[in-house]
């Protein structure tokens, strides 16, 4: 499709499992989004399973309401669990971003995002050449705040820093607005050590 | 708007100027005549008064009054005037339906009414047959009855009305007969006094469709045997001088036991009616009672009282109110989705 | 950071939730509902938020009860609605008919999701437009919108219950699960000014008082229990004194005063948008969701030099047909994508002024219809020219 009449939009989404706090992650990313000025459009999978099956929050934005607020072309992917791959690679725009836990895929900062995401799967539709991944050690970061569950926020910091298009303290703002109150300063080291994780970081490509 | 009534009411200011147009000889009729007699001894303005039904014979019955009708929809009057009761409780909301009305179609709605304890009056009026459709059989029909749609006699077991009203957890339960006008309109009375959902059976006859279905109790001769008149406090006897008769209640099971003329029927082992026993087994024993093994329970067969929905409900809005300041509509509408859910 | 954005003012606002504070802003203050996925957010917005302004909220048994007592309060003089999704729709339908006939107003919200029967509760559809135009028995008045956004779908709240009141007529608010489930940045504030009507009440003398006597708008005047009048409602047809009838002169008048109640109307109830239509080769016609995403195809269509243009019906039921007509007329072709089988593209077949081709394009898969799907298919048309 031919460029968007949306200006300055760009279309986010965040992939793994139920129970990785995608949901909770979209609703932050949107925030820290209508913090800094711009118009949000975010919606998640409604599946029946909560735990354990595919699970996705998308978030669209843009300088006024976006025309079509459902993702079609994905600039900035975040991927926390295998199992999300298969439907969101072929989305990518050229020159998208992905950001993966490396945790979870060894090997994988070598760049063979389809062999390590998408064992035997073809993917004849996906041209990955144009595709910036980077892949952080997401969880690992969390659980060294002994909260594997906060890997959702330690990721939103590092999207915010790889993919330098809204403020940090727009993100640290909606993780505090967002976030469960009583762990405000679990979530706040998190985003703050996610925010940091890049830089030193190998890129993939 | 006009105003309230001011002037004392009478029976005429609740006839409406419709003719009546129930069979002749219908049980209706005396239904009717008795409410409107009853009605301007309750003390409420008659514009307060909201008649609601469903469809049915019965149900034509808001045409009649001369007070605000609501003729709904097929077995779902209930449902009507949950929702005419919870927003307006100013008003004094009856309920008009039919065994097949309330029973068959409306059932559910019965039950979840009755079950809210909201308060209003529920008249259903039982002639066990179909009447508006012309003679089918009907939920409350006796096994075996031969109708239009059960040429070979029903295979349908009935369902009572009472025993259903009861395991809704009903506050207040009566049986009475459609031409026995005192004690009929005394149970309105009762119905009306009663904080909560007042439900009344009322034995009506359809003399086109089910004649005679309740002769023996609307008959005075034969109403002394075939009826159980509950009177709160008094022995459960029944009757004539020479042949009377109690009824034991052990271990939740009634029997009938026979007394001599002087017999003090409660040293006898005759249970003594106690509307408001805590407990509602004594009153689904009652309910339990059919004829012809039993004579059939006419009175007030349990009156309780419970915090009725409508008074809860407003008390929830109160604290509402008072916990977050009077609806500020800006400040509600701002609150997004972080409202709390206290 | 922008300043102002802190303020309140702009929120994200799930479309369930803005369906909920619209509905309050409208001075919705009686709700009684059955949960249903994916409506249950609205019922549960209302239990929340109805207490505080002196609002009440009832659970009921099902669908059926739960439009029977919204019924039951309007008639008491409050304003009140409903939530529900297809299969809850389904069993609304003998309330909706029964509020058609004895002109009692309520707002009821179907959120669609996939069907027939239970379907896919937690996919999108639109597959309950004809429903609500034809889901009820008998010819009566339909008044149905489809909002696109979750900003709209406040606004539209409002619209509902204006319409509803003023027309004492039951108002259908259709919701994809797609809008119903999005958050989207929506300025409260802007949406504010729209002003609040009322049902009309009646006055005068109590004595030979018709309910459902003939006015100018052909709305009758409404009343209440408690206001002093003697009134009658009732589903039998019905002359105006709100008693039952079979005169055939009486129910043709009624009836006729009934169903010409929304043309006497048309010009607040009618609501669309258009978009590039100034000169139109192919012309979408696309609503709810849907809409969202040819929106954005004929944005690109037009940067490649295709003449496309966007017919958005807000007000799906009555149609535009007159708005309809001028564009169809001037198009070589009509575009109607529907996440459906075909549905409101029968209606179009009907209304299109020639023969031409109306070109139908339908997802049954639960998913949502993609800008890309529309833009090959306005390419395609092109391409025939």
């Amino acid at each position: 499709m031919g460029a968007s009449a949306d200006r300055g939009m760009m279309e986010i989404r965040l992939s793994g499992s139920g129970g990785q706090g995608l949901v909770l992650g979209g609703r932050i990313l949107a925030r820290a989004l209508l913090l800094d000025g711009l118009c949000v459009a975010q919606s998640q999978s409604y599946e029946p399973t909560s735990r354990g099956g595919l699970c996705r929050a998308d978030v669209v934005a843009a300088e006024s309401t976006p025309d079509h607020p459902l993702v079609g072309e994905l600039d900035l992917l975040v991927l926390l669990d295998p199992i999300a791959a298969a439907a969101s690679l072929e989305l990518l725009r050229d020159e998208a971003l992905v950001l993966a836990d490396s945790s979870l895929a060894d090997g994988f900062s070598d760049g063979e995002l389809a062999d390590v995401y998408l064992p035997g799967v073809e993917l004849a539709d996906v041209d990955l050449a144009d595709i910036k991944v980077h892949s952080l050690p997401l969880y690992q970061t969390a659980k060294r705040l002994g909260a594997p569950r906060v890997a959702n926020i330690v990721a939103l910091g590092a999207l915010t820093t790889l993919a330098g298009r809204w403020s940090q303290e727009a993100m640290e703002a909606a993780v505090l607005e967002e976030a469960p109150r009583r762990s405000s300063d679990l979530n706040l080291q998190a985003v703050r050590l996610g925010l940091a994780l890049p830089e030193g970081q190998r890129v993939a490509r | 708007m006009a105003a309230a009534t001011t002037t004392p009411l009478k029976t005429k200011d609740f006839v409406s100027d419709l003719d009546v147009r129930w069979c002749p000889g219908c049980g209706d009729y005396s239904i009717l005549k008795n409410i409107q007699k009853v009605m301007p001894e309750l003390g409420v303005p008659k514009e307060n008064v909201v008649f609601v039904s469903g469809i049915g014979c019965s149900s034509r019955f808001p045409y009649y009054m001369d007070t605000f009708g609501f003729h709904t929809i097929h077995g779902r009057a209930p449902a009507f005037a949950t929702g005419i009761r919870a927003s307006r409780p100013d008003l004094s909301v009856w309920v008009v339906t039919g065994d097949g009305d309330g029973l068959s179609i409306g059932g559910n709605h019965l039950v979840h009414t009755i079950r809210r304890n909201l308060n209003m009056q529920i008249l259903l009026f039982n002639n066990r047959v179909y009447g508006l459709t012309k003679g089918q059989y009907s939920p409350t029909s006796r096994e075996g009855m031969r109708s239009k749609s059960s040429p070979q006699g029903s295979i349908d077991y009935p369902i009572d009305p009472i025993a259903l009203a009861l395991a809704a957890g009903a506050t207040f339960v009566a049986r009475t007969i459609d031409v026995d006008a005192p004690h009929l309109q005394e149970t309105l009375h009762r119905a009306h006094a009663h904080q909560g959902t007042a439900f009344i059976e009322i034995l009506q006859n359809c003399v086109v469709y089910n004649d005679n279905e309740w002769l023996e109790l609307e008959d005075r001769k034969t109403r002394i045997s075939s009826a159980l008149s509950l009177e709160h406090g008094e022995p459960l006897v029944f009757g004539p001088k020479g042949d009377r008769k109690g009824i034991r209640i052990h271990d939740g099971v009634p029997s009938i036991i026979s007394l001599r003329d002087g017999d003090d029927p409660v040293s006898h082992g005759v249970a003594t009616h106690n509307e408001s026993h805590r407990s509602a087994s004594y009153a689904f024993a009652l309910a339990s009672l059919s004829r012809p093994e039993f004579p059939l329970p006419i009175g007030v067969i349990r009156a309780v009282e419970k915090p009725t929905y409508e008074a809860m409900l407003h008390a929830q809005v109160d604290d509402a109110i008072e916990a977050r300041g009077p609806g500020d509509l800006k400040e509600l509408l701002h609150s997004g989705d972080t409202w709390p859910l206290s | 950071m922008a300043s102002d954005s802190s303020s309140g003012e702009r929120q994200n606002l799930q479309g369930n939730v803005a369906c909920a504070l619209g509905a309050i802003a409208a001075g919705c203050r009686f709700y009684a509902g059955y949960p249903i996925t994916p409506s249950s957010e609205i019922a549960e917005q209302m239990a929340a938020r109805l207490p505080k302004v002196d609002g009440v909220f009832v659970q009921m048994e099902d669908e059926i009860a739960s439009i029977g007592a919204i019924l039951g309060a309007s008639v008491g003089g409050v304003k009140s609605m409903t939530a529900t999704s297809g299969p809850g729709f389904s069993l609304m339908q003998e309330g909706l008919g029964y509020a058609s006939q004895a002109e009692i107003p309520c707002v009821i919200i179907d959120v669609m999701r996939g069907g027939p029967s239970t379907g896919m509760p937690t996919r999108p559809s639109q597959g309950d437009v004809m429903q609500a135009r034809w889901g009820s028995h008998g010819d009566r008045p339909v008044i149905a919108l489809a909002p696109a956004s979750v900003g709209e779908v406040f606004e539209q709240m409002l619209r509902a219950f204006n319409l509803s009141e003023t027309l004492r007529t039951p108002v259908v608010v259709l919701i994809d699960e797609a809008i119903a489930h999005l958050s989207e940045t929506i300025d409260l504030s802007s949406s504010m000014p729209t002003p609040l009507a009322s049902r009309k009440v009646a006055t005068g003398d109590v004595a030979g008082f018709l309910p459902y006597a003939a006015t100018d708008d052909g709305v009758p005047a409404m009343q209440c229990p408690g206001d002093g009048y003697r009134s009658h409602m009732t589903g039998l047809t019905h002359g105006e004194d709100g008693f039952p009838t079979q005169d055939p002169a009486t129910v043709e008048r009624v009836m006729r005063q009934l169903l010409g109640k929304l043309d006497r109307n048309m010009e607040q109830i009618e609501c669309f948008e258009t978009l590039e239509c100034d000169d139109v080769d192919v012309l979408v016609v696309a609503y709810g969701i849907t809409a969202r995403a040819a929106r954005r195809a004929v944005v690109s269509a037009r940067e490649r030099g295709l003449r496309a243009g966007l017919l958005r019906p807000i007000t799906l039921w009555p149609f535009p047909e007159r708005r309809f007509r001028e564009l169809a007329s001037s198009a070589n072709t009509v575009l109607i994508p529907e996440m459906n089988a075909g549905q409101l593209c029968v209606e179009l077949e009907r209304l299109c002024p020639h023969p031409g081709p109306v070109v139908r394009l339908n997802r049954i898969d639960g998913e949502c219809i993609s800008p890309r799907q529309i833009l090959e298919q306005i390419e395609k048309l092109h391409a025939h020219d």
